[in-house]
């Protein structure tokens, strides 16, 4: 099995199976348009060591995976949050390591995994009053009573 | 972990992230979401206002907020509380006029209970029965009145693509054509002679970009803009572009009456294709059609291959809770036009809860035996079933199966429809994917089933058979 030597942002270096790298359409491209597996270690200039360690895991967990359904069935994966139970446990991280992943998974073009991190933030916001989202995610509510008014009424606008 | 990094949470993340995100939510969620702060607000607009709704009384509102209104796409009418005539016809005056003012880049138009709600609101259903042609002819005028408008807009023939329009008319007999109609309202009524003399047309046709149409209405009076829409004349513009179909009955009430003896009028007895008339026109890109289980009874259901060459995914609307015996009157012919579907990867037959005492599941079409397996038929076929009866549930799965599914997936849904104390329709779903799964499903029993009868706006409950 061949492996790839990545190179995080703060200059840590990580070997992995190239097939589990190759979960990053974005690595995927450039093997691909280097021809070769490569020497030397690819920079990955946005991703610091312990979030592409995080990543990295979470690829080699799902190296077997199928490829995500086509097109077809985008729907019905957008409405569920279900997420599945190993998944859940990676998760559990500190909130800016959470993002951080999302922040990787887009970066690194990871969608599944960009899809995990996003499902476990909506269900952070899932069933929650405005009060609570504030309080959760540590937002300032810098609106005065009246225009938190207005924004209800506008809200009645829109369809549920 | 590094010194010091810019601090990374919910609110320093992308747009694109954002929304994606909020994809995973349902409206009123991400409604809450926008309301925590001004950046959340801002960031969230395109996506809460996507779909809006518009009255009368909103739209000092909206005019105070461009920002809000670039985001809209789907703008939906409704015109529920409405007590009188001209209260009717202020609405789709103002409305009308209002929607292509107001909104730029307004891509789908919904339409509900365009011209009716205010009998529908006023009447008994027992008294709605009879049909009045003088109200005919004041509905289709509205009909005409609210396209004509809307068709002088620029955003009508360049930008809609998508245009969903439901009507359900009921009247009692001895109703007069009404009286209380302001010079305003009778001059908006009045401009569709205008509009369409100017544009030398009897009817209003829909724009020529529209992808989807979904009309959904008592089909037999069903007549869309220019007098004409049962025959869908104003389709025929936009028959190159139409990607998606829907004609539909509405649920229900169109039941009651025929089950009450009532039938449709001669002349669509005698011709059933004027329930679509759809004999002179081919629509090339049509990938979904979905239509009405009452086309299953037509004897030109032969035609629908033809029509629709490129159709991918059929399904099956069952207004009439009589899927089932339309499918056992003409089992040879719908497997047959199944069959002549070149290109067909999905169909889905829904099961619904009543009116199935009278079906005789003895005949010979829906022996278990599995009929002549169809080719090409491939992917996903669902079904929803919410019958009370075990054996019905069995023998649809059956017919699912060796008719449309015989070598893949078949998912099956079973729904039980619930009318909770807050009023809504919960729906609980078991999902299987295989024939063997299926049955210990079937096999249990069912709590008790709780259907509303809209005649009387009365709950009856059933017990299901375990």
């Amino acid at each position: 099995m061949s492996q790839i030597i990545l190179l995080s942002s703060d200059n840590v270096e990580m070997k992995v199976d190239k097939e589990v790298a190759e979960r990053s359409i974005l690595i995927k491209n450039m093997l691909e348009d280097v021809g070769e597996t490569p020497d030397q270690a690819i920079p990955i200039p946005n991703v610091n060591e312990g979030v592409l360690r995080k990543v990295i895991e979470w690829c080699e967990h799902h190296r077997n995976d199928p490829p995500p359904p086509a097109d077809e069935d985008s729907d019905s994966r957008k409405k569920s949050t279900d997420i599945e139970e190993w998944d859940q446990k990676f998760m559990q991280v500190d909130q800016e390591m959470l993002f951080e992943i999302i922040l990787a998974a887009n970066y690194l073009d990871i969608k599944p995994l960009l899809d995990v991190g996003c499902k476990t933030v909506a269900n952070m916001i899932k069933g929650k009053s405005p009060e609570e989202i504030r309080k959760t995610f540590n937002i300032q509510n810098d609106f005065t009573p009246e225009e938190e008014d207005q924004i209800r009424r506008e809200n009645e606008w829109a369809e549920e | 972990m590094a010194s010091d990094p810019p601090a990374v949470s919910l609110t320093t993340l992308s747009t694109e992230l954002t929304f994606h995100i909020l994809s995973f939510l349902s409206p009123i969620e991400y409604k809450a979401f926008s309301s925590t702060s001004k950046t959340c607000r801002k960031a969230c607009i395109p996506i809460v206002f996507r779909r809006v709704r518009l009255y009368p009384e909103n739209i000092q509102l909206w005019q105070n907020n461009p920002a809000i209104c670039i985001a809209v796409r789907r703008v939906s009418f409704c015109p529920l509380y409405i007590k009188s005539e001209t209260e009717l016809m202020d609405y789709w005056r103002i409305c009308t006029n209002a929607v292509g003012l107001l909104f730029p880049n307004v891509t789908d138009l919904k339409l509900l209970y365009p011209s009716c709600s205010y009998y529908l609101q006023q009447r008994d259903v027992a008294e709605r029965d009879s049909f009045d042609d003088k109200l005919l002819q004041l509905d289709n005028r509205i009909f005409s009145a609210i396209f004509s408008t809307l068709s002088t807009f620029p955003f009508y023939e360049s930008q809609l693509r998508k245009l969903h329009i439901e009507t359900n008319r009921f009247w009692s007999a001895g109703e007069q054509y009404p009286s209380d109609i302001s010079t305003e309202n009778q001059e908006f009524l009045d401009s569709t002679n205008r509009v369409m003399a100017a544009k030398g047309l009897d009817h209003i046709p829909f724009p020529h970009m529209l992808e989807e149409v979904v009309l959904t209405a008592k089909l037999i009076y069903f007549t869309p803009p220019g007098y004409n829409l049962h025959n869908c004349v104003a389709l025929q513009n936009c028959m190159g572009s139409l990607r998606s179909f829907s004609l539909l009955g509405t649920p229900d009430h169109s039941t009651k009456r025929f089950s009450r003896g009532n039938r449709p009028k001669d002349e669509y007895i005698k011709n059933p294709i004027l329930w679509l008339n759809i004999s002179d026109y081919v629509y090339p890109n049509v990938t979904t059609l979905c239509i009405s289980s009452r086309f299953l009874t037509n004897e030109y259901i032969y035609e629908f291959p033809v029509r629709f060459p490129s159709l991918q995914e059929l399904r099956i609307h069952d207004p009439s809770s009589k899927v089932g015996s339309m499918i056992t009157e003409n089992f040879e012919e719908v497997t047959e036009m199944l069959r002549a579907f070149k290109g067909l990867r999905r169909a889905v037959i829904p099961w619904p809860l009543e009116d199935t005492n009278d079906i005789d599941w003895e005949k010979p079409g829906w022996d278990p035996a599995p009929p002549v397996p169809v080719e090409k038929i491939g992917k996903t076929a669902r079904a929803w079933f919410a019958d009370q009866s075990l054996v019905a549930l069995e023998r649809i799965a059956f017919w699912m199966w060796d008719v449309v599914e015989k070598e893949t997936r078949c998912e099956a849904v079973i729904s039980e429809r619930r009318f909770g104390v807050d009023g809504g329709v919960h729906v609980r779903k078991v999902t299987c994917t295989n024939r063997e799964e299926l049955f210990p499903i079937l096999g249990k029993g069912w709590d008790p089933i709780c259907w509303v009868d809209h005649s009387k706006r009365l709950a009856r409950t059933g017990m299901v058979i375990g």
